[in-house]
This record gives structure tokens, C-alpha cells and sequence, in this order.
């Protein structure tokens, strides 16, 4: 088994230990439920514990198969090509450009925290590096577009943000469905 | 069938809006069809958000028209560079690159459309034919049918997609998980909310689909690989066959319609199965052997019909019986819930002019993209120039947009990020993700009908098996888990042959 496969083998372990654990916290909770056997036949834990049950079985069964070396190949990239290393930064920039986006959304409002999403995905996935002041314009272009298209075009709209007084103005009630 | 309200249905059809939004659907499907990485599930979860504020018949005409339109723009991609559009061209892609580099590209793109197109109008004609009919079936159907029909869709999607069963169920139980977080349907009792009010209306539809799409993918793609733009095979315009191209041709689409539509309908998970069984069978009978590999037209020819076949098929399931047996059916599922219209049997009786415009906007909508398909290849192909990056960052804001627009809520942005990074764990380590999405969509509607089964029979579980159409499905799916094993068995005796 070479060094990279290894290291691999290593994090499925850890993904597929949270899947058990995952199934764990599903009987956990299930067994909290109240049992309400009176009004309805099955329960209200029956269901979430059958699929609890599942998930901690077949987590148990895959962690053994990927110990002895049933190592999962990564899904190919449509459009690109997958690597042999794993890249931490471009991943961490995404991630942070996400994270930018769903806080600042509310309080720097949508065409600065778009901007700054859009330019942090282009820069973490574009080797070639365009300068970075052509990336900020084209991804504030984007964002005015799209603001303007969801506005007028769709009437939804989405927060101007510097607007410290919640609970008025703009915000849109969607019905839950 | 019912005559006057397909009439009435066709007739609406032919409005100016609805033809809009036919066409509309058409370019878009065919769009994300020839752009690598955007498959038809990803194009319509994205364009979830309109049914905020479209109608219904609008936006489900424009969402079945691009999932027509994305099988037709997928073999664009595969035959001009060598990565197919969407993972039901990846058959096409063999052979349709290497005619174009023999400089046949334009009788490659000519029986792809023309393939697509045959296919799409036979699979709409029989699904108006067939649909009604299994609608009324299903209305014959109890809960406990109901029940074993879901899981057979779970099971035969798990294990047929992916590389490993364990994989493929695990990635299952996970979707159902996300099903499960809520309030319980009967007593509202709190599911793996740890006490958020937020998650107690349980998690969005859009969100999960948007997050494990999109943010997966764009984060998996970051993490584990990287970009490319490919070159483009050279292509003068004129797309045109000769007479021995279509000899070669017509054969191969019937029987690439004939394989696609039932697998359609079958929970086979989509477009990989048929094309590939279409291009095994294309390869078996041809006189030409020794051209597979080298850019046989037959190669092209029946895949490309088996793809449209499969998504008209798919469509049968959905509107009749409200379950899905592919990635983008389930999301259609979705849009249908978005508007709290039920497809399955009671649609065409509640709904008989909504089913039947869209049955009819489906013939005209492959109608059009077969007139829209050929004499715009040159468009298409400048839509492959554009740097793969900023397509992805759109399609992150675009994502992020529709989860939150939803209910105005950071915390389903937070729980989109959350998701999407599960999304793109289970790319990492080969998970496949259809199944997760029909775990999500379906496993809360799996409940209630195991629930009304169970109140039925007064608790007696052994009403689960209690008609012969749930021992038919209980044994369909004991063959489909057991295949790799049946196969096992079988593949000695077949090499030998």
C-alpha cells in the first residue's frame, strides 16, 4: 500500500467512525422521543430507530471492509481532472468565501458578501492566476446582475444589508411548505 | 386517454407563454447539457427559487424541458471535447470523439440529435399512452404497495449506482437522516433538532439538493482536483449525414429508445445503465467490429437515443405514481412539491390540464431543441470557452441565493455550507450521491405510507407483505441485491461462450 493510499484509508476511517456515530445519535435520540402508542400504532420511535439501526449496521460493515483495505476511489472531475494530493488551501478559501457569504449576507448585505464569495471560488480554483482586480470587477458585475435579475425579474428580494434595523423593511415572508 | 383534456392540454400548450418557457427550458437544458460538471438535477435545483413566484404549469414545463434539453446538449460536449456534458454521455463520448478527429464531427452531432430526438417523441408518445394507465393502476394501490415500491426504488438506486452496495446504502441512510431532522409528522414531536427551533421544520428540499450539488461538488472539485478547459476537436458547421450514416443510423435508435425507455421507468438511477447497455449492444451486433473504438456511428447512434428515451421514461414513475427513479426525477419531485401538487395517481385526476400541457409542451419542447439543437452548434461551442472557474463561482452564489431566498434564514445558508461539505466527503471517498438525494426526497413519504400501513393493520407488521404486488417488488428487489452475486456465477459460463 503506497503513502497516499494510506493517508486516504486513514480519513474514509474517520468519515466512515462519523457515519457510525452518526447512527448513534440517531437511536440516542430516538430513545428520547415520548412514545405516543396510544394515538398511533407504530410510534413515534419505530421509524428513526429502524434507520438508526441501519446506518450504525452497515457503518460497522464498511469500516471493517475499508480496515482491510476496500479504500473508496474518489468520484471523477467532470470538466477538470482530479489530482493524486489533496489540496488544503484552495478548500479552505472556498470554504471561507461561503461562510463570508452566509454571515455577512445579513449585515454587509448581498452585492459585497456575492463579491467576495464569487472572487475567493475563482481564486481557489484558477491556477492561472488573472490578476486579481480583473476577478473582484468581474465577480461585483456578476452580483449587480444578479441582484437586479432576482429584484425586478423574479421579485425576490435580497438584503441591501447596512440595515442595523431587523425586523423591518425588506424582508420577504416565503410560506413553508 | 383521455381526448378532450389532451386536446385541451395541447392547445394550452401552444400559448405564448407556455412555448416561452418551453423554449426558454430548451436553451437552458441544452446549456447546462454541453457545459461539463452541470448535469439536468444541478440545473433544476438551481432554477428552484422561480417557483416562488412562477405558475406551476410554467416552471414544470420549463423544468421537464430541460431535462429533454440537457440530453440533447450532453453529446455536443462528448463529441467536440473529449469530457462529456453529463454522466449519460459518457458512452457518446467514445466514439463521437474519435469521428470528429477522423472529421466526421458533423455526422456525429447530426445522429446524436436527430437519435434524441426519435427517442424523445417515441418514450413522450408512449408515456401519454402508458401514464393514465398506470395513474389508474395506482389508484388501485395500498399503502403497504406504496411502501415496497419506495423501497424498491432505494434499494435497486442504492446498489446499482456507485461502485460498492455498502456505498451506495450507506449514502441511502444518510439522505434519510436528513429526512428524519424535524418535527414528527404525526405527533410533532422534535427529530434530531437538538433543540433549534429552526430545524424543526425540517430541512428544505432546496436546500439539501442546492448544498450537495453545487457547494459539493465546486468544494470537491477545490479539494481534490482541479480545472480544465479542453482542447476542441475542429468542426467546419455543417452537420449533415450521409446516406449510409443514417442506414447505419436508424436501427441503433430504435433499439437505443427500446433499452432507454424502461430503464426509464425501472429505478435503474438514471442514464448510465442504458447508455452503456445500449453501446454494449450496439457493439455486439455490429458487422463492424473493429470500427468500435475508432469512431463507429452506431456507437453514437444508440446511446444518445437511449438517453432521451431514459428521461421520457423516467417521467412515467413520476407523474404516475409520484416516485422517482433518477437524481433529477427526485428533484422534479421537489419542484412538484413546491407548488403542493402531488404527482402520482391522483394527478391526473386532479390535474388532467396541468399533466396534460406538459405532456404536450414535451413533444413541441423536443420538437424545438431539435430545431434549435443542430443549426446553433457553433453557439454551444462558444459556451465551452468560457474559463470553467467563473461558471463555478456563479453557480456557488447562485446556490447560496436560492437556499436562503427560501425563507430569508442564515441558518439554512450555514446548514447549506454543513451539507455541502458532507457532499463533498462522500465524493472523496466514492459514495455515490443519487441515492442520498432520493433518501432526502422520498424517505419522508416512504413514512407516512409505512405509518398508514402500520395503522391499518392495527400495528400487525406483517401487513407490509400483505398484497401479491408487494411480494412481486420485495422479490424484484432481492434480485437486484443479490445481482453482483447472480453475476458472479453467470460470467464464467458467458466468457466461455
Amino acid at each position: 500500500m503506497s503513502l497516499e493510499k494510506k493517508r486516504s484509508a486513514k480519513g474514509e476511517l474517520v468519515f466512515t467512525s462519523f457515519l457510525f456515530v452518526a447512527g448513534v445519535v440517531v437511536l440516542w435520540d430516538a430513545s428520547q422521543l415520548p412514545d405516543a402508542m396510544g394515538v398511533d400504532f407504530v410510534g413515534t420511535k419505530t421509524f428513526p430507530s429502524i434507520i438508526g439501526a441501519i446506518l450504525v449496521a452497515l457503518s460497522l460493515i464498511q469500516l471493517i471492509s475499508v480496515a482491510r483495505g476496500n479504500v473508496g476511489e474518489p468520484e471523477g472531475i467532470e470538466g477538470g481532472e482530479a489530482d493524486s494530493k489533496v489540496h488544503f488551501k484552495p478548500l479552505l478559501l472556498m470554504l471561507a468565501g461561503l461562510l463570508a457569504f452566509a454571515i455577512g449576507l445579513q449585515y454587509i448585505g448581498f452585492l459585497l458578501s456575492s463579491t467576495i464569495l464569487f472572487s475567493l471560488v475563482t481564486f481557489a480554483l484558477n491556477r492561472k492566476k488573472t490578476k486579481w482586480y480583473v476577478i473582484i470587477l468581474i465577480a461585483a458585475g456578476f452580483s449587480v446582475l444578479l441582484y437586479v435579475a432576482f429584484n425586478y425579474g423574479l421579485q425576490i428580494k435580497l438584503p441591501l444589508g447596512f440595515d442595523f434595523n431587523f425586523g423591518s423593511g425588506e424582508v420577504v415572508v416565503e410560506e413553508e411548505w | 386517454m383521455d381526448i378532450s383534456n389532451f386536446i385541451e392540454g395541447f392547445s394550452n400548450s401552444l400559448s405564448l407563454v407556455n412555448l416561452g418557457f418551453g423554449l426558454l427550458g430548451s436553451l437552458l437544458g441544452t446549456l447546462v447539457g454541453v457545459l461539463p460538471g452541470i448535469g439536468p438535477a444541478l440545473a433544476i435545483s438551481l432554477l428552484l427559487p422561480i417557483t416562488y413566484t412562477l405558475e406551476p404549469q410554467s416552471a414544470l414545463i420549463m423544468f421537464c424541458a430541460i431535462y429533454y434539453g440537457a440530453m440533447f446538449g450532453g453529446s455536443t460536449t462528448s463529441i467536440l471535447l473529449n469530457a462529456p456534458g453529463e454522466s449519460g454521455s459518457v458512452m457518446t463520448a467514445i466514439e463521437g470523439n474519435k469521428m470528429a478527429r477522423a472529421g466526421k464531427a458533423g455526422a456525429a452531432l447530426a445522429t446524436a440529435a436527430i437519435g434524441s430526438f426519435v427517442a424523445g417523441a417515441i418514450g413522450t408518445g408512449i408515456l401519454a399512452l402508458a401514464a393514465p394507465t398506470i395513474a389508474d393502476f395506482g389508484l388501485t394501490m395500498t399503502p403497504p404497495d406504496f411502501f415496497a415500491m419506495m423501497v424498491l426504488a432505494f434499494i435497486t438506486v442504492s446498489s446499482l449506482m456507485g461502485k460498492s452496495i455498502t456505498r451506495g446504502l450507506l449514502a441511502l441512510m444518510v439522505g434519510l437522516v436528513i429526512g428524519l431532522v424535524g418535527a414528527d409528522p404525526n405527533t410533532g414531536a422534535p427529530r434530531l433538532t437538538f433543540g433549534s427551533a429552526e430545524a424543526l421544520g425540517g430541512f428544505s428540499t432546496v436546500v439539501v439538493i442546492v448544498s450537495l450539488f453545487a457547494v459539493g461538488e465546486a468544494l470537491h472539485i477545490a479539494f481534490s482536483g482541479h480545472l480544465e478547459n479542453g482542447t476542441l476537436n475542429k468542426f467546419n458547421g455543417s452537420s449533415r449525414m450521409s446516406r449510409s450514416d443514417w442506414s447505419r443510423s436508424w436501427r441503433p435508435w430504435l433499439r437505443g429508445t427500446a433499452i432507454g425507455f424502461p430503464t426509464g421507468v425501472l429505478p435503474a438511477g438514471g442514464s448510465e445503465l442504458p447508455t452503456f447497455l445500449s453501446y454494449a449492444l450496439e457493439k455486439r451486433l455490429s458487422k463492424k467490429k473493429d470500427e468500435f473504438g475508432k469512431g463507429a456511428i452506431e456507437g453514437v447512434a444508440g446511446p444518445e437515443a437511449a438517453n432521451n428515451a431514459n428521461a421520457a421514461g423516467a417521467l412515467v414513475p413520476l407523474l404516475a405514481l409520484g416516485i422517482p427513479t433518477s437524481g433529477t426525477a427526485a428533484v422534479m419531485l421537489a419542484a412538484f412539491g413546491q407548488f403542493r401538487i402531488d404527482a402520482g395517481p391522483m394527478l391526473f385526476a386532479e390535474q388532467p390540464v396541468l399533466v396534460w400541457t406538459l405532456i404536450a409542451s414535451l413533444f413541441i419542447g423536443n420538437l424545438l431543441l431539435l430545431v434549435i439543437n443542430l443549426p446553433l452548434i457553433k453557439i454551444w461551442v462558444q459556451v465551452l470557452r468560457i474559463p470553467a472557474h467563473y461558471l463555478f463561482a456563479g453557480i456557488l452564489v447562485f446556490a447560496m441565493v436560492g437556499a436562503f431566498a427560501l425563507k430569508n434564514s442564515t441558518f439554512d445558508l450555514l446548514v447549506a455550507i454543513a451539507i455541502g461539505l458532507l457532499g463533498m466527503l462522500l465524493r472523496r471517498f466514492g459514495y455515490p450521491i443519487t441515492p442520498l438525494i432520493l433518501g432526502a426526497i422520498l424517505g419522508p413519504m416512504a413514512e407516512t405510507e409505512f405509518r398508514r400501513t402500520m395503522q391499518l393493520s392495527q400495528g400487525d407488521a406483517s401487513a407490509l407483505l400483505g398484497t401479491p404486488f408487494t411480494w412481486i417488488t420485495y422479490s424484484l428487489m432481492a434480485i437486484a441485491l443479490l445481482w453482483p452475486l447472480i453475476w458472479k456465477l453467470l460470467k464464467p459460463k458467458v466468457i466461455k461462450q
